[in-house]
């Protein structure tokens, strides 16, 4: 008994110093901040995802993964998993874009191509990351005319639904005006950064004229944004 | 006696991790996107820093941008924010160190750097000690560089006189601008298009700068080293 009483006392004092440790360090953290933590809120992890709730439905996911075609060669195998995987991940830093992805094979363009069109229009992030890695590896005509595309679309007009508008929060409406347009303006924004590198590929006629083309359509896409960057494209750099 | 002290052990260990303390009703699938994209925050390394992302921020750095998040927002629940485009929000009169997250966190199609620019902007506005940044009202007119209307492209609803501008570089479209800037510019272990989409970004954010000095200061800002 009298040693049980020893070690309870022991492990009473050892606990309050634990805990005055602890809160010393997270209240220390935590600047502005003097709100306390209620007692009916979990505590969250990276490991711990357990919620009551059902996940919601995903409007920007893909309906159906997309399977490798048939006629690729092993290696654009691999990458065509990797890609659906990065897509479905939502992690845009992923370095594989980086590091896989900047020297592709014409199939692989053309299945990019492909999966772009059958992506939901509502998409808007993976079917940017498609515009995006299409226009940082030009390599012919098909890419071109993939990116001429592009400004032929319908705009979208909301990310709730492409095909009606929806009232915006004026505080923050700007990001949503930036995300419809982002397939038109990842695009761009990779053209003009090929432009300022010095992409060689341009110093041809032929792409040079295509890539003309390009910016023409994208000067007439019916959105101001997406307008005034190609603009710009334009007078910086005369083709 | 050991299982009591494991016990006191694991507990200690299981509060230390505790960033964030996310109420019950939070989905497990946004809670995950929540913590996937701060901890791609939490990870970045910067080669360098603009004068004023140091002022606010400090470096281009995963820990800078943990400690400044978590020095403003401790909680995280669920909430319509107002309006049916939202991501996310903070409340000030309801409490101004909690994040509240939409449903359009996961079912909106932004890219990642879209939503933590909502995230930190957001962040801002719980400096209670700062009035939480209150936006001022756009001018009237407010009119972009082809001096056309400050407006929703499809509704047309035009920004003037609504409560959506600063006139100073270190409210929250100010200190995203700059965040987002930096990211651009002095991120080392940032992708192209990560790169890129902070760019595109800020270009929103610094629209809403209604002072040319400030607008022009933040741009110098932005070419100094
Ligand atoms: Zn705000």
């Amino acid at each position: 008994m009298r040693n049980n009483s020893v070690v309870l006392k022991i492990l009473f004092f050892t606990g309050v110093l634990l805990l005055g440790a602890l809160l010393f360090f997270k209240y220390s953290h935590r600047g502005t901040s003097t709100n306390a933590v209620e007692k009916n809120e979990v505590a969250v992890s990276l490991k711990d995802n357990k919620s009551e709730v059902q996940p919601l439905t995903i409007l920007s996911e893909p309906k159906e993964v997309e399977k490798a075609p048939a006629q690729f060669n092993s290696e654009e195998q691999r990458k065509w998993g990797m890609i659906q995987e990065i897509m479905k991940s939502k992690n845009d830093n992923d370095p594989r874009l980086d590091k896989e992805f900047r020297d592709m094979t014409l199939a692989f363009h053309a299945e990019l191509f492909h999966q772009y069109q059958t992506l939901p229009m509502e998409s808007r992030n993976e079917r940017g990351l498609i515009a995006f890695l299409i226009a940082r590896d030009i390599k012919n005509s098909q890419d071109m005319e993939f990116l001429k595309s592009i400004y032929n679309e319908k705009p979208c007009m909301s990310l709730n639904d492409c095909t009606t508008t929806s009232e915006s929060d004026p505080h923050l409406a700007g990001i949503d005006q930036t995300s419809v347009n982002y397939p038109q303006l990842a695009a761009l924004y990779q053209i003009e950064k090929q432009l300022n590198s010095g992409n060689k590929i341009f110093e041809s006629n032929d792409f040079k004229d295509q890539l003309r083309q390009v910016l023409a359509h994208a000067s007439q896409f019916p959105v101001p944004m997406v307008q005034k960057k190609a603009d710009a494209i334009k007078a910086a750099h005369p083709l | 006696m050991f299982k009591t002290l494991l016990i006191v052990g694991m507990a200690i260990v299981s509060l230390q991790a505790m960033a964030l303390s996310y109420d019950k009703n939070v989905p497990a699938n946004i809670k995950s996107q929540m913590e996937a994209d701060l901890g791609f925050m939490n990870g970045i390394q910067g080669s360098s820093q603009t004068p004023l992302h140091k002022e606010i921020f400090g470096q281009v750095s995963g820990a800078a941008y943990k400690k400044f998040f978590e020095s403003h927002i401790v909680e995280v629940g669920m909430n319509s924010c107002g309006n049916g485009m939202a991501v996310a929000c903070v409340i000030p009169f309801m409490n101004e160190n909690k994040m509240w997250l939409t449903q359009n966190f996961v079912k909106f199609s932004h890219p990642q750097i879209a939503r933590l620019m909502v995230v930190y902007h957001e962040s801002r506005h719980a400096e209670g000690n700062n009035g939480n940044w209150p936006h001022d009202d756009c001018p009237t007119p407010f009119l972009d560089d082809n001096g056309k209307d400050m407006a929703s492209i499809w509704t047309g609803s035009k920004l003037e006189g609504q409560p959506a501008c600063d006139s100073t570089a270190y409210g929250s479209y100010g200190s995203s601008t700059i965040l987002l800037k930096n990211v651009a510019k002095f991120c080392s272990n940032c992708g192209d298009k990560v790169k890129m989409d902070a760019d595109m970004y800020a270009t929103d954010q610094l629209g809403r700068i209604d002072d040319a000095k400030v607008k022009k200061s933040m741009l110098a800002d932005f070419d100094a080293k």
